[in-house]
């Protein structure tokens, strides 16, 4: 799984409602005195942010309710959905309330999101149901299902509680993670975790064929092709795999690929861990481990102009015993170097084409398209590449 | 050239009826409708035009006792900076009046502080809920007390009682934003002159959309019946209504004829922003050889009726030219005279 530091903790839970004379006021809170001064002996002694400065937030106009609001008050942030619910019933024609999370201001809040717009949607539909909020106001049941929600969440990272025979509060944390970028057809994908022991017979069925080959060496189109999949839903899969952190994406793995090192290059000599999975990543089987200087000076000497292949030969000795695919993977992992890829620019086509391979050809060229996406794309060689566009016109090599 | 800016600040207990007032002056709600508004929430900030120079900023502060803590703490130079006019609105059946008293002084503490030379009014509000005997001792006990604490600051304080139920609350607003139009003054003048050439009865000049009423001019050799003091204030609430049926059957309010007895009046637009009456008794010589007892509208036809559109027609002719003068003190530089 990716690096997961486990969800942040609750700092305090509220509850506040709009007193038709006296305005905003806290209702309940937990743990005592976090938010407003408390008498019981064992609340805070001081808030932990004043409300005051906050209040018009906590229940902000109508324009800002029933939507997810988040606000950083000193070194606190905290996150809220305030619900409005007009209805004549009411004093003033309306019932505002809002429960509130309070978080440190840098904890990464992004999983507890879904959580507080369903507690406040089920909270709106108890609500307009049985007026569960307005007439209770403040029961004793509903400071218990405060307290539990906080100490569960904290605690268990989920909640479930029962309130009547047809509502009840089920709230489980989730890791948000990001989108997974693109995936191109000529990206190579790793896996970082045993796939075949972590599937099971759940599994959707395409997946469970592309994943033997999913060895680090076959690019997505090929692993399409090996397993007789739909390219689509192959690629679709990997992005699945990418999201939870069981893949990562390299480029294919060329010997006419040239590469280059980064500004992170660094890490590699101040990170220690950094370090040694290096030794151990890149040895050839059976090879002795090189120490981590060997390893930086071969890394440092990958450079624009060059090749892998004329690099390996310049540095022939250095390199005994190390696996070169796994350096460079290594080192493209870790972005301590960086795929130098060449864009074949057309300038002037100055002949028609009339080949219809040759006519996608050029329009690949048209847009700002590299060698491995083309060459995956028409499903040819580099040289062949090349070849074909020389007919037309002048050739220029970009690298970058 | 933006025109004057007057920022006035309504204030007053939570559910007074500031909202409400808000509505129904300057957003065409009926006294009805008023009673679907919710709480205001902070302060609600609107921005009118009134005319053509002037833009009226109104902010309409919530009553609750979170946000006045705030209007008198930290939110204070924010609140009370540059006002030009504050209106209290004191709820007349008001368990806790001592506090709301209180809440006044605190106002006006803050106003000599930071506008001294703001105008103060107070409205004294639901008037509808009080017996009719006893609005008269009531309005004025609350105002003896108002009036007292108003000069420890050295502020003179205008008080109305209101009811958004008749018009009275036309009275009120159409004093407080006259007395912050810049050239009022200059309107009362040529409206005058006006009725002088017209020989009018009465001449009054409205807001178009508000239909406050911004001056009006009265013929002391007029006949004695109007002795309605109140009738300004009627009027703009009887045409108001009137305009918002027109427009519920979406039929626009452009003008009005009305033929009496005695008089006939004329409503009709004078500049984009203003419409003019005009109120006209029958003169005997318009009149001709008809004395038929019991009126003169028998036929429908025939003298009178070409009488009536020949006065009809002066009458349009006068305000239409009068139109480009009044259009010119529309858009004068307030600091002009």
């Amino acid at each position: 799984m990716a690096d997961f530091g486990g969800f942040p903790q609750i700092l305090s839970l509220f509850y506040a409602t709009f007193h038709p004379t006296e305005g905003t006021k806290v209702l309940y809170q937990v743990p005592p005195g976090s938010v407003v001064r408390s008498a019981d002996p064992s609340a805070f002694n001081t808030p932990l942010f004043d409300f005051e400065s906050i209040n018009s937030y906590i229940i902000p106009k109508p324009q800002l309710c029933n939507k997810l609001l988040t606000l950083r008050v000193n070194n606190y942030r905290i996150v809220s959905h305030p619900v409005h619910i007009w209805g004549s019933s009411y004093a003033r024609n309306s019932f505002l309330f809002n429960f509130c999370f309070v978080f440190h201001k840098d904890a990464d809040i992004s999983a507890y999101s879904p959580v507080v717009r369903k507690l406040s949607k089920m909270f709106q539909a108890l609500e307009e149901q049985n007026k569960f909020l307005s007439s209770a106001q403040m029961s004793e049941g509903l400071k218990s299902i405060v307290d539990q929600v906080y100490e569960d969440l904290n605690n268990y990272c989920e909640c479930f509680i029962p309130i009547d025979e047809a509502n009840s509060i089920n709230i489980k944390l989730f890791p948000l993670h990001h989108p997974p970028p693109r995936i191109k057809a000529f990206h190579v994908p790793i896996s970082t975790v045993q796939l075949k022991a972590v599937m099971d017979v759940n599994w959707d069925p395409t997946m469970e064929k592309i994943v033997e080959f999913i060895d680090g060496i076959n690019a997505v189109r090929k692993i399409a092709e090996l397993a007789d999949t739909d390219y689509k839903l192959t690629r679709k899969c990997i992005q699945h795999l990418m999201y939870y952190g069981c893949v990562i994406v390299v480029d294919i793995f060329q010997f006419s690929n040239a590469y280059a090192c980064t500004a992170d290059i660094s890490a590699l000599a101040k990170d220690r861990h950094v370090g040694e999975e290096c030794q151990s990543y890149v040895a050839s089987p059976g090879a002795k481990k090189r120490n981590v200087c060997d390893l930086l000076e071969l890394y440092c000497s990958l450079h624009n102009g060059q090749t892998v292949k004329d690099w390996y030969i310049a540095n022939r000795e250095q390199l005994r015993g190390i696996d070169i695919r796994r350096f460079i993977s290594f080192g493209i992992i870790k972005g301590i170097i960086y795929r130098v890829n060449m864009f074949p620019v057309l300038e002037d086509v100055n002949v028609a084409a009339t080949d219809p391979m040759d006519k996608r050809l050029l329009r690949l060229t048209k847009k700002i398209k590299h060698f491995d996406d083309i060459c995956t794309d028409m499903q040819t060689s580099r040289k062949q590449v090349l070849q074909s566009l020389d007919k037309y016109g002048e050739v220029v090599l970009v690298r970058a | 050239m933006a025109g004057a800016r007057r920022k006035l600040l309504l204030m007053g207990r939570s559910g007074s009826g500031k909202s409400s007032m808000r509505s129904i002056i300057f957003s065409n709600y009926s006294a009805f409708d008023t009673r679907r508004l919710g709480a205001t929430i902070d302060v609600e900030h609107s921005h009118l035009r009134f005319l053509g120079n002037m833009t009226l900023n109104l902010w309409d502060c919530g009553g609750q006792d979170a946000y006045m803590d705030h209007y008198f703490s930290t939110q204070r130079d924010n609140i009370f900076r540059m006002v030009e006019a504050l209106i209290f609105v004191f709820d007349v059946e008001s368990k806790e009046l001592r506090k709301d008293i209180e809440t006044f002084v605190l106002c006006l503490r803050n106003l000599y502080e930071f506008s001294p030379s703001s105008k103060i009014f107070a409205l004294v509000h639901k008037m509808d809920l009080v017996i009719l005997e006893k609005r008269q001792d009531v309005y004025r006990a609350l105002m003896k007390s108002l009036e007292d604490t108003s000069a420890m600051f050295s502020f003179q304080v205008q008080g109305f009682a209101t009811t958004i139920w008749d018009e009275s609350l036309y009275k009120a607003w159409s004093s407080i934003v006259c007395s912050l139009i810049p050239n009022v003054a200059l309107f009362q003048k040529h409206l005058q002159t006006f009725a002088d050439i017209s020989e009018a009865d009465e001449v009054i000049l409205f807001e178009k959309t508000t239909f406050l009423v911004i001056s009006h001019v009265t013929n002391p050799r007029s006949p004695g019946f109007r002795s309605d003091s109140t009738r300004f204030e009627k009027i703009s609430n009887i045409i108001k209504q009137y305009k918002q049926s027109c427009s519920k059957l979406r039929a626009q309010f452009q003008s009005l004829s009305i033929r009496g007895t005695d008089s006939t009046s004329y409503l009709d637009t004078m500049t984009s922003n203003t419409m003019i009456m005009v109120i006209m008794s029958h003169k005997p010589d318009i009149r001709g050889s008809s004395n038929l007892p019991g009126g003169n509208d028998i036929n429908g036809d025939g003298d009178e009726s070409l009488a009536d559109e020949a006065e009809n027609n002066i009458i349009l002719a006068n305000i239409k030219i009068a139109r480009k003068m009044f259009e010119k003190i529309e858009m004068m530089n307030p600091d002009d005279r």
